[in-house]
């Protein structure tokens, strides 16, 4: 008996590290991605396009195409400018030029195919776009009046919304479901107005407005609407917080404020995959791509 | 209430310290970056780092309209790389006076020691002082003082914004060798944009 418990103090570890050996390897719950030699530098907007991440960079002067897998340049394409907002509809790409002030098209293959709207097309600082198929309308955030612009297809303006309510508005997502639409404001902290999501109909309704004191945001940019929640990645927080899009209340975040893999130094947007439910984010100091698998699900 | 009464008597002390907010510029009132109420991290600073507070608004996709990036050399430079960040060369706070008796503009330089004289930590040359008082001739402005002024005002001292640090360019060093005619009474960010990491 003594023998066999000998025995088996031996042999028992040996099996428990043979297991070990044998099991596969923890999954990585955040994956980085985007940063080589000639890639990203300073990646600001980010849309979907298939298996196809569109992202800008504020430094390179180019749009990236990034496989969501690999996080990997598949191509890219210069921009005589710094693009910000980017979209994706019709086969086209959608960029807002913010040196030349307009919205310009570009074919997957990079090709310059002119400017929204016609050759003049309209003077605009596209800080942000958001896409509703269904309703054919491009949304924009235009930094030079404070306003929301809303485009068809062709790029000719349909609705602009103004409302005193807007201050320094930064990003845009929209509830294609409810019709809503999500305006990021930075507010005026001398002018006694904070950090707010305005949440709008279509038409330019006020219908409520989500509290930065109260979810704990102050430099909201880019978001991604998701299962009912928004998505909203904050500049200095280093954080993407997850809204319940009714009330405002924080639900989860995603990521610290750091540069190691996982963590953000100035995230400026982010995008939820349809299928995956994985975040897409715009790490923009350590100029990469964030990848935070399952991060657009729910607890 | 005790810990209004605490609060208070910290930012008021913080306020009157030496080597804090004196003057704030109209654009950067004290809650643009404290949060007085809830702050997660030091100096009532929400966790972060200085150059990600400054590039939530100054940089790509923030609300300023004064574009700014920190400062690297260019990517076919024979040099080793750097980073050189905002607080390197300018105080959030205020516009400090110079060793010259002039007070600075674009927030450049900082105090850092007793003097109260705004000075810049250099890469290389140490602790300098630095006077930046005009944008230089391209807004009709005078040279004097400028970003590099090739020492117009002979006093035997380098100390424009973007002379003072520099050694090894090949022009508008912070000492006499050298070429100082490069583009003299232009602007040096005219073509060196802030917004562009100074790379040309």
């Amino acid at each position: 008996m003594k023998c066999f418990l000998r025995q088996g103090a031996v042999i028992l570890p040996v099996l428990l590290a043979a297991g070990f050996l044998f099991l596969p390897p923890p999954s990585r719950a955040v994956e980085t991605g985007g940063r080589s030699p000639g890639d990203l530098a300073s990646p600001v907007r980010i849309a979907e396009m298939g298996d196809l991440l569109i992202v800008s960079d504020y430094r390179e002067k180019a749009v990236f195409l990034l496989n969501k897998l690999k996080l990997k340049s598949v191509r890219s394409f210069p921009v005589k400018g710094a693009p910000l907002a980017v979209a994706y509809t019709g086969g086209r790409i959608l960029v807002g030029n913010e040196t030349e002030k307009r919205i310009e098209m570009y074919n997957p293959a990079g090709n310059n195919l002119g400017v929204f709207g016609g050759s003049r097309g309209n003077r605009i600082l596209a800080r942000d776009m958001a896409m509703d198929e269904r309703s054919d309308t491009l949304f924009v955030v235009d930094g030079l009046d404070r306003t929301v612009k809303l485009f068809d297809r062709e790029g000719t303006l349909i609705q602009t919304i103004m409302s005193r309510d807007i201050v320094n508005p930064a990003g845009i997502a929209i509830d294609a479901e409810r019709s809503e639409l999500y305006v990021s404001d930075y507010g005026d902290p001398s002018l006694k107005n904070p950090a707010l999501v305005h949440v709008f109909d279509y038409s330019g309704n006020l219908r409520r407005a989500l509290s930065g004191q109260r979810a704990g945001f102050s430099r909201p940019q880019g978001m991604s609407f998701s299962e009912d929640h928004l998505f909203l990645a904050d500049g200095v927080l280093g954080k993407v917080l997850v809204l319940d899009s009714s009330s405002g209340s924080l639900a989860k975040t995603l990521g610290s404020f750091g540069a190691e893999p996982g963590q953000l130094m100035l995230p400026l947007d982010v995008v939820i995959d349809r299928l995956t439910k994985d975040a897409y984010v715009t790490n923009n100091r350590p100029g990469r791509i964030e990848r935070f698998p399952g991060g657009g699900l729910l607890p | 209430m005790k810990r209004c009464l605490i609060l208070i008597a910290v930012v008021a002390a913080a306020m009157i310290s030496p080597g804090s907010a004196k003057a704030l510029i109209a654009a950067h009132q004290c809650n643009y970056c404290h949060a007085v109420h809830g702050a997660a991290g030091s100096a009532l600073l929400n966790d972060t780092q200085a150059e990600t507070l400054c590039m939530s608004c100054h940089g790509p996709a923030g609300i300023s309209t004064l574009k700014a990036e920190v400062h690297l050399n260019d990517r076919n430079s024979v040099y080793p790389a750097f980073r050189i960040t905002c607080r390197t060369c300018h105080d959030p706070h205020d516009n400090g006076g110079n060793w010259l008796g002039g007070s600075n503009i674009r927030l450049t330089g900082s105090r850092q020691d007793a003097t109260g004289y705004a000075r810049i930590t250099t890469p290389n040359s140490g602790v300098r002082e630095v006077v930046f008082e005009s944008r230089g001739s391209t807004a009709g402005m005078p040279t004097l003082h400028s970003f590099a002024d090739a020492d117009e005002d002979a006093n035997g001292y380098y100390d424009g914004v973007c002379e003072t640090c520099h050694t090894l360019t090949k022009f508008h060093r912070n000492s006499a060798a050298g070429s100082h005619n490069h583009n003299t009474g232009d602007t040096c960010v005219r073509c060196h944009l802030h917004a562009s990491n100074f790379v040309k």
